[in-house]
């Protein structure tokens, strides 16, 4: 696996280079901005939780198609492929920051991709009120997203944020199902 | 010389359809059920391929020719399908259907905020045809 391991890394390093680029404080600050707003929208924490979700999952399902077609990778071989490149291409690619994947539960159908340091969170606190914030709960639905659109249907989460006094990012990913192909109810005619 | 090209999404949708030279059409008549029958071979053709070449036989089909014309085929890892039929000697046009989708269609489609991955709508986005006409337009191989 190391020199898959590897294979990955430069992979993301060529996408990184390929991308062009904002600066980083301006990105963090403008995310900073969006939840801020929603803060102010929703009031509950939850339903801003699950607002910022479901905007990574609208960002995931468009993102699949810039990442395999700028990173050059192809189909994942299995789940530690998908789990691999996630972490060392799709976050290098997008984020300019490496992640590890740890954490795999025996079945082989969940892992966790741990994030040392995240661009999201730069100049944040959470102040005491908005302690259950998810802050960079986007990130989840990205993942999310852009998997569902290569047939793989997971349950993303933050299981640790730095934001909420952990030491690192930990987001869980949890394979729920392979989608099977769907043909479009035009080829049922006459069936 | 370019025939035309096809986009399908997954579920076998035609998303976008554009033909450049097509001196006779014999399905004319009916425009849904030339699509069907083509993605329909497509699916099966890939299948088939798959099984006969053991693995998954994923990425296994590119192109196949006949006669008359050679189809150029490149499948996504996230279910869209590019087909392109040309003559006989446009050569190798895959890293040609790879910049379509690469550099026109993540640009200007994906990234289009009119565009939904999976609704499965025709595309009706004038800059991307017009980009794509520009670039088949350009190659060596189109007239």
């Amino acid at each position: 696996m190391a020199t898959s391991g590897k294979q990955h890394t430069r992979l993301g390093e060529q996408a990184w280079n390929k991308m062009s680029k904002v600066n980083a404080e301006f990105f963090a600050l403008t995310y900073g901005a969006m939840v801020m707003q929603l803060v102010q929208d929703f009031e509950d924490t939850a339903a801003v939780n699950a607002q910022l979700d479901t905007m990574g999952y609208n960002i995931g399902v468009r993102l699949i198609d810039e990442f395999l077609a700028k990173s050059g990778t192809g189909a994942c071989a299995d789940l530690r492929d998908t789990a691999e490149t996630i972490a060392k291409v799709a976050f290098k690619m997008f984020l300019g920051v490496v992640a590890e994947v740890a954490n795999w539960n025996a079945d082989g159908t969940a892992f966790s991709v741990v994030l040392y340091d995240n661009p999201l969170i730069e100049f944040v606190e959470l102040p005491p009120q908005h302690c259950e914030l998810l802050y960079s709960n986007v990130l989840c639905g990205v993942i999310r997203g852009a998997l569902e659109m290569v047939q793989m249907k997971v349950e993303c989460r933050f299981a640790r944020d730095v934001l909420r006094g952990d030491d690192l990012n930990e987001i869980r990913v949890e394979l729920k199902e392979v989608l099977a192909e769907q043909m479009d109810d035009q080829y049922f005619e006459g069936m | 010389m370019i025939f035309n090209f096809y986009i399908f999404n997954r579920n076998g949708k035609c998303l976008f359809y554009k033909e450049w030279n097509r001196p006779q059409n014999t399905l004319q008549h009916d425009d849904g059920e030339e699509k069907r029958l083509m993605f329909g071979m497509l699916y099966s053709l890939q299948e088939l391929v798959g099984k006969m070449g053991g693995g998954d036989g994923k990425g296994a089909l590119q192109s196949f020719t006949t006669d008359s014309y050679t189809l150029n085929f490149f499948e996504t890892a996230s279910g869209l399908r590019f087909v392109l039929n040309t003559d006989n000697r446009a050569g190798d046009l895959t890293a040609i259907l790879r910049h379509i989708y690469g550099n026109i269609f993540v640009d200007l489609v994906v990234k289009h905020p009119m565009f939904e991955p999976k609704a499965g709508v025709p595309l009706q986005l004038p800059m991307f045809e017009e980009e794509l006409e520009k670039y088949m337009k350009s190659l060596p191989c189109f007239v």
